[in-house]
């Protein structure tokens, strides 16, 4: 009876105890004590290795709704964030030099983009990589940038309309790899493994300020059209920053930075990351321009979409890669402007094989392009090549990062137009002269 | 362990899946993967025949002696010499183990959940488990394990289900991985990775018949060796080789990929609880089996007294390793790597033994 009773005794005093040291442990922190941080900014310094940009959310301004402009180094006014920006010699030293100004400690957790200026991303981010890899707070789920201006612009920059919470802002902005193709969808977990590997090289989004303050500054100088040999600029025939577009949000995003290892050797636009994509299996669909195949001055707006990954087959001879790519694709019709009636029997497979032939071309400059300019794998074709080897040696002595650049491809493109939309048939505009064309 | 107690296979088999596959949780498919490359699930299917060759052997010996546990073995073979050295075997193997398992587990929760807790603080959460589970007894320990250990099971499957989008299959390729030898050659020590399976030594008085007591041998491996294979291939399937001999716990590491949306993500929480839970459900079984050794071995009547005893011994113990590296060092080197060697060793020797001394019942004799 005795005993029992200090049994009781003992095992109350016990999980009073354990409520007590486990609601006050030594790790106890409350959210409204930390300063939750959404985007970096990695830059070269100017009296320093490093140029830190922060920017934080303000939880009390997200709620109640926030304005445009930024907030500066203290927070306040109406933004949702704020940004700061400090020179130091190593990613975590800024962090401590920020946390000595900030009244609350900042937080990695919730980051949602790492942004490294191109600059830098050029010399080589390995030692920042690791830096952010090895750290618990940081999700494997962050989204890499490579801004083309310096980091804390485009940061600056970023500043939502539509959105109050700014981390939902990048979330939703970035997604936009599966409804326009024109960035590759790359977090950071992927980014890091594919510098380590030894079959895929390593990618990541790019972004910049845009350069026009008005519609009469529009011009094609930067545009990529003249090089593909398109007539006119594509939607795609851009890289961030010099899309010919005004807006309150003078960020953007387009176009993929293509990396060796852990240094960025170059960039593809915004048609080139489709292509990427497509050749890796990670396109999903976008609105797509093709010239007309019997009216060249008007478009045929297609949906194209990726239902089935690409067959990729690869031989080997003398180390030489000849790498086959069958891509499948389909697609709705959105528009057809000059109201050929594409629609009708027959006539489909026109408007299909006009649109393969396109593709087949862009998939297979986009191929060349990176293997033999770039010299890097981003679309993880080594992947394919590790069946043919029995041991890891034996992988590793034939170099795939090497030896990608001697490729030579060979591209076929199936593109089945399945639905036309609301529309069965075509006809065109007839005025008081008759039929248009 | 009071004779009278009578444990069921379910039970039985549950507690030895979590002494086994403990290992899954802190670090074993990163090792395999070090082990083997690209090749650790052939590995892991390699060893796990192994060591149902192996115990197949080991079963002999309690086939000869029914009813008798691995100490009262080591008595009816060897007299008091054999249960005493045995005895003492078992006892340093579960209490190094547990000193082992508890260093590790506390310093892998300091590195993902409690950064600013002292080391102490958080050990003494395990030890105030082991000590609760002392004194409770073994079959308190064993019934907890039959309903928790489900749990803790269904809480990884999930991690291994949410996490299936991200296999890439391409990433098990070359198949040989670091080559044959490091398959089936080194790959041989690694039957190590079983030592867990040494806990059943000590139920053949509580599970009625050598009958029950093969079966649950079996189905403990068996199962151990399927949880295995899923955990290496899976996460050699998602994180790829190199990259992946780099992640300090690698089912944490793949929790933390998960990820459905904007709004499912974040849950490695879920790992952290069936985690410790299992981490508890380990250290107690594990201590108290020490306790229970060394009771048969110098015959004491009671292990009530060496509970805190024994708990602090083990408190002190793990923190005898400098750091975290040089634990999974030590766990590497000589639980993994040698571990077979007291586990599998001395059984094989009692038989011996027995068989050139003629004690136990051989089969000649049952007929």
């Amino acid at each position: 009876m005795r005993t029992s009773f200090l049994y009781r005794i003992l095992l109350i005093a016990l999980t009073v105890t354990f409520c007590l040291m486990l609601s006050g442990c030594y790790d106890a922190r409350e959210t409204d004590d930390l300063a939750y941080v959404i985007a970096i900014g990695l830059d070269k310094g100017k009296t320093n290795a490093l140029r830190l940009t922060l920017q934080y959310a303000v939880p009390k301004n997200i709620g109640s709704g926030g304005g445009g402009g930024q907030g500066g180094g203290g927070g306040g006014g109406e933004n949702p964030s704020s940004i700061t920006t400090v020179e130091t010699p190593t990613l975590w030293s800024g962090l401590n030099m920020v946390n000595n100004y900030t009244s609350r400690q900042v937080n990695m957790a919730h980051v949602k983009a790492l942004v490294i200026s191109e600059e830098l991303a050029r010399e080589g981010i390995e030692r920042y990589l690791h830096a952010v890899i090895r750290s618990r707070e940081f999700r494997p789920s962050t989204h890499v940038v490579v801004s083309t201006r310096p980091a804390h612009e485009y940061i600056e920059a970023a500043q939502p309309i539509l959105e109050l919470n700014p981390a939902k802002y990048y979330e939703l902005a970035f997604r936009s790899s599966d409804y326009t193709g024109f960035i590759p969808r790359i977090n950071l977990h992927d980014f890091y493994f594919n510098t380590e590997s030894l079959h895929q090289q390593g990618y990541a989004i790019i972004s910049c300020v845009n350069q026009y303050e008005d519609v009469n500054e529009f011009n094609l100088n930067r545009s990529t059209f003249k090089e593909k040999g398109h007539k006119g600029p594509f939607e795609g025939d851009f890289y961030a920053g010099d899309v010919t577009r005004v807006g309150d949000v003078k960020a953007e995003v387009i176009g993929t930075a293509v990396f060796d290892g852990a240094k960025m050797v170059g960039k593809l636009d915004g048609e080139e990351t489709s292509y990427f994509l497509m050749s890796a299996g990670q396109f999903v669909h976008a609105y797509w321009s093709f010239p007309d195949p019997r009216v060249p001055d008007r478009f045929v707006i297609l949906d194209v979409r990726q239902n089935r990954k690409p067959k990729i087959n690869i031989t080997l001879a003398n180390d030489r890669p000849f790498i086959t790519l069958r891509l499948n694709l389909e697609a709705d019709i959105l528009s057809i402007q000059s109201g050929e009636n594409y629609e009708a029997p027959g006539q489909l497979d026109i408007l299909e094989a006009h649109a393969e032939e396109i593709l087949k071309k862009g998939t297979l400059r986009t191929l060349n392009k990176t293997a033999h300019q770039y010299r890097s794998d981003i679309f993880g074709f080594g992947r394919h090549a590790r069946y043919m080897f029995l041991t890891w040696k034996q992988w590793e002595e034939l170099n795939w990062k090497e030896i990608f650049q001697n490729s030579e491809f060979s591209v076929s493109v199936d593109l089945n137009i399945r639905r036309p939309g609301l529309m069965i048939r075509s006809s065109p505009a007839v005025s008081s002269q008759g039929k248009t064309q | 362990m009071p004779e009278k107690i009578t444990i069921g296979k379910w039970e039985a088999v549950c507690l030895l899946l979590n002494t086994i596959n403990i290992q899954i949780f802190l670090n074993l498919p990163r090792y395999v993967v070090e082990i083997s490359g690209t090749s650790g699930w052939i590995l892991s299917i390699y060893i796990t025949i192994l060591v149902l060759l192996i115990f197949s052997v080991v079963l002999v010996l309690f086939k000869r002696f029914p009813g008798k546990d691995i100490v009262g073995i080591g008595d009816t073979v060897a007299g008091k010499i054999g249960r005493i050295t045995v005895g003492l075997i078992f006892t340093l193997l579960s209490f190094s183990a547990t000193a082992v398992v508890l260093r590790e587990f506390s310093e892998n929760v300091k590195i993902i959940a409690l950064p600013n807790s002292p080391l102490s603080f958080i050990m003494s959460f395990f030890i105030i488990g082991i000590v609760v589970a002392g004194f409770l007894g073994f079959e308190t320990i064993i019934r907890l394990n039959g309903f928790i250990i489900p749990v803790i099971a269904a809480g990884f499957l999930t991690i291994i289900l949410l996490v299936s989008p991200l296999i890439e299959f391409n990433n098990v390729f070359p198949i040989m991985g670091n080559g044959f030898m490091s398959v089936f050659g080194e790959g041989f020590l690694k039957v190590s990775l079983f030592i867990g399976i040494s806990m059943i030594y000590w139920f053949p008085p509580f599970l009625k018949t050598f009958n029950g007591f093969r079966t649950v041998s079996y189905w403990s491996l068996a199962l151990s060796g399927i949880f295995i294979l899923l955990s290496v291939f899976v996460y050699s399937a998602v994180i790829e080789y190199p990259a992946a001999v780099e992640s300090i716990m690698p089912i944490y590491a793949l929790s933390r990929l998960i990820e459905f949306g904007r709004f499912l993500e974040r849950i490695e929480p879920l790992f952290l609880i069936i985690w410790s839970l299992s981490a508890f459900l380990y250290t107690s079984a594990c201590l108290f089996c020490a306790i229970y050794g060394f009771k048969r071995a110098f015959n004491l009547p009671f292990t009530r007294p060496l509970v805190i005893p024994f708990s602090i011994l083990a408190f002190n113990v793990a923190f005898l390793p400098e750091d975290i590296m040089s634990t999974i060092e030590f766990d590497r080197l000589y639980f993994r790597t040698l571990g077979f060697l007291p586990v599998f060793g001395v059984p094989i020797l009692l038989l011996l033994i027995a068989w050139l001394r003629k004690k136990g019942v051989s089969q000649k004799q049952k007929a």
